[in-house]
C-alpha cells in the first residue's frame, strides 16, 4: 500500500516538473537567444551552448542595432511607461469611486454588474474602428491623451469589479459613525474608505499596469510616429526582407521584465484579480 | 430638521452619489458606448477610407455582403471552433494538473511563481517567440521532434499546422492561468466532506471524481467564461505569429476585421462584421453568466 502510493507520488511529481519545464522553456529560449550572435541564432541544430554576446542589447550596428541603441525602441519604453502610469492612476482613481458608488451607495444595482462584465469582454476590434475615425476627426490619433483615454476605458470595468469586492469587506459601521460625526460622503470616501483599501488598490493597480503595458491592438493603430509603445516597437523589429532575431529577442526580454517583476509581487492576489474576485486566492 | 432642509439634503446626497459615478460613466459612454453606436451607424453606410467622397447609406447591403462572404463566415466558424477546442483542452489539462498539485506539493509558492509568468507575458512577445520556436528551418520544435525520429511539419507554411501552432501557443500561455484558478478553488474547499468520504472507504480517485470536481463547478464556470471570451477576441498573438496566413487559414474574427478595416480601409463592411461579432459575444457572455449564476444572490 505504502509502496504504490509512493510510486504514484513520483509519477505525479514528474508530471508536474515536466509541466513547469514546458512552461518555462519558451521564455528561457528567447532569453538565451537574446545573448546569441546572429549566426548562432540561425544555426541548425539550435545551440544550447554558445559564446554569449551583449550585441543584441548594445550593438551600434545600423541595420541591426542592439535594442538599447535603436532609438525607436528606447522612446517606446519611455512612452509605454508614461501611458501605463497615467492610464492606471486615473483608472484606479475614478474606478474606485465608481465601485464605491455601486457597492455602498447602491447606484445602478444588478444590471450595472452585467454592464461591467460585458465591458470586460468587449472585443477591442469592435471599438477600435469607430474610435479611430473619431480620434482622427478630433486630432487625438498619435497622442498620449488618446491612448491613455482608451486604456482607461478598458481598465475601468476591471478596476470597478475588483474594488467592489474589496470595498464589500470594509465594515459599514466605520462609515456610519463618521457620518454621524458630521463627515460628508467625500470626507468619508477620501479619509476612511481609501486609506482602508490600500492593499486592494495596490493589487488592482499592478494588474491594470500589466494590461496597459502589454496592450497592442489599440497602440498599433492609434500611434503613428510621435509616440510608440513597447509591444508596437518590438513588432517593428521585423524588417521587410528579414527578421533580426537577436535585437528582437533582446527587446522582448526588456519588455517582459517589468511585467514579470510586477506579477511576481501580486501573484497571491492573482486568482481573485483575474476572476472578478469570484475565486479567492 | 425642517422638511425643506431634509429634501435639499436628500437631493444633495443623490447628486453626490451621481458625482462618484460620473467620471467613470462618462469615459465609459464616450469611449465604449458612443463608438459602438457610431459603428452601428457606419455599418449601414458605404464607407471606404480611400473613397471618402462616396460615403452614403446603403441600408442592409453591408450585412448582406458580409453574411454571404465565405471568408468571413469561415473566420467566425474557425474562431468559435478554436475557442471550443482551446477552452476544453486547457480546462482538461488544468483540472488534471490542479488535482495533482493539490495532492503533491505542500508549498505552492514556487510552482505559482513559474505559472504566473506566461500570464503576464506580453502577447506580442509570445507570438514572436513562438514564430522562432515553430520556424520550420531553424526552429527548436522540429529539432526536438527530430531527436525522437519525427520529421517535423512545415508549421507556419502549412494551413493545418499553422492553426496547430496557434492552438499550442494558446495552451502554453493560458493553461497555467486555469491551473492557478482551479488549484485555488480546490484548496478552498471544506476538508470535512473529503474526510467523511475517506472514513467511508472511498478511494482517492472516487473522492476526486465525486466530491472535488463537482464542488469546483462554479470556479470552472468563471474560468470558462474568461477563457471563452478571451479566445473569441484572440488577436495579438496570431497577428505576430501568422498574420492570419498562410492565405486566410488562421484568420480569426478579430484578425479578419482588422484587415478589412486597416488594410482594405473598408470601414462600412468592417463595422458590419464588428457588430455581428459583438452580438455573438454578448450572447456567449449572457449564456455563460446565467449558466454559472455569476451575478447570483449568494
Amino acid at each position: 500500500m505504502k509502496k504504490t502510493r509512493s510510486v504514484g507520488y513520483v509519477i505525479m511529481t514528474i508530471i508536474v516538473i515536466g509541466f513547469l519545464i514546458i512552461t518555462l522553456f519558451p521564455i528561457f529560449w528567447i532569453f538565451l537567444n537574446s545573448f546569441k550572435n546572429y549566426q548562432d541564432i540561425a544555426f541548425y541544430p539550435p545551440k544550447f551552448v554558445f559564446q554569449p554576446t551583449l550585441d543584441n542589447y548594445f550593438s551600434p550596428d545600423r541595420l541591426t542595432p542592439g535594442a538599447f541603441r535603436k532609438s525607436g525602441f528606447v522612446y517606446a519604453i519611455r512612452d509605454s511607461a508614461i501611458i501605463s502610469f497615467f492610464s492606471v492612476t486615473v483608472a484606479v482613481f475614478i474606478g474606485t469611486m465608481a465601485a464605491y458608488a455601486i457597492t455602498r451607495l447602491k447606484v445602478g444595482g444588478h444590471s450595472m454588474l452585467l454592464v461591467i462584465i460585458s465591458a470586460r469582454m468587449m472585443p477591442g476590434i469592435v471599438i477600435l474602428l469607430p474610435l479611430y475615425l473619431i480620434y482622427s476627426k478630433v486630432g487625438m490619433v498619435d497622442t498620449y491623451f488618446g491612448l491613455i483615454l482608451t486604456n482607461i476605458a478598458f481598465l475601468l470595468s476591471f478596476v470597478i469589479w475588483m474594488m467592489s469586492s474589496y470595498l464589500k469587506e470594509v465594515p459599514e459601521a466605520i462609515e456610519e459613525s463618521a457620518i454621524i460625526d458630521g463627515c460628508n460622503l467625500w470626507q468619508v470616501y477620501f479619509r476612511i474608505i481609501l486609506p482602508l483599501s490600500t492593499p486592494g488598490l495596490t493589487a488592482v493597480g499592478i494588474f491594470s499596469f500589466l494590461a496597459a503595458w502589454n496592450e497592442y491592438l489599440f497602440a498599433s493603430i492609434l500611434t503613428v510616429k510621435n509616440i510608440t509603445t513597447a509591444p508596437v516597437a518590438v513588432s517593428q523589429f521585423i524588417l521587410d526582407k528579414m527578421i533580426p532575431w537577436g535585437g528582437l529577442s533582446a527587446a522582448s526580454i526588456i519588455t517582459l521584465i517589468p511585467a514579470f517583476v510586477f506579477v511576481l509581487i501580486v501573484q497571491k492576489q492573482m486568482v481573485s484579480g483575474l476572476t472578478f474576485g469570484s475565486v479567492k486566492g | 430638521m425642517g422638511r425643506l432642509k431634509m429634501i435639499t439634503r436628500k437631493s444633495k446626497l443623490k447628486i453626490t452619489k451621481v458625482l462618484f459615478l460620473l467620471p467613470a460613466l462618462s469615459i465609459f459612454m464616450g469611449v465604449m458606448v458612443y463608438p459602438l453606436i457610431f459603428a452601428l451607424f457606419n455599418s449601414f453606410r458605404k464607407y471606404k477610407l480611400t473613397q471618402l467622397t462616396n460615403v452614403r447609406f446603403v441600408g442592409f447591403d453591408n450585412y448582406v455582403k458580409v453574411l454571404t462572404d465565405h471568408v468571413f463566415l469561415e473566420a467566425i466558424l474557425r474562431t468559435v471552433l478554436l475557442a471550443i477546442v482551446l477552452v476544453s483542452v486547457e480546462l482538461a489539462i488544468a483540472l488534471f494538473l490542479a488535482v495533482i498539485l493539490s495532492k503533491t506539493f505542500r508549498g505552492h509558492g514556487l510552482v505559482r511563481s513559474v505559472l504566473v509568468l506566461p500570464i503576464a507575458a506580453t502577447p506580442v512577445v509570445v507570438g514572436l517567440t513562438m514564430r522562432l520556436i515553430f520556424d520550420a528551418r531553424i526552429g527548436v520544435t522540429n529539432y526536438l521532434l527530430s531527436l525522437i525520429g519525427i520529421s517535423g511539419p512545415m508549421w507556419l507554411f502549412d494551413e493545418f499546422w499553422s492553426l496547430a501552432s496557434i492552438v499550442l501557443m494558446d495552451i502554453w500561455q493560458w493553461t497555467p492561468f486555469l491551473v492557478i484558478v482551479l488549484l485555488a478553488g480546490i484548496l478552498s474547499q471544506p476538508k470535512e466532506l473529503h474526510e467523511v468520504a475517506l472514513v467511508d472507504g472511498a478511494s482517492s480517485f472516487q473522492i476526486t471524481m465525486k466530491i472535488t470536481i463537482p464542488l469546483l463547478k462554479r470556479v470552472m464556470g468563471v474560468g470558462v467564461l474568461i477563457r471563452s471570451t478571451d479566445t473569441l477576441n484572440l488577436f495579438d498573438q496570431i497577428w505576430m505569429l501568422t498574420k492570419g496566413g498562410p492565405g486566410t487559414a488562421t484568420e480569426t474574427t478579430s484578425v479578419h476585421i482588422y484587415k478589412a478595416g486597416f488594410r482594405f480601409f473598408n470601414f462600412g463592411i468592417a463595422n458590419a462584421m464588428s457588430w455581428i461579432m459583438f452580438l455573438i459575444m454578448m450572447v456567449v457572455v449572457l449564456v455563460i453568466v446565467k449558466r454559472i449564476n455569476l451575478l447570483g444572490d449568494d
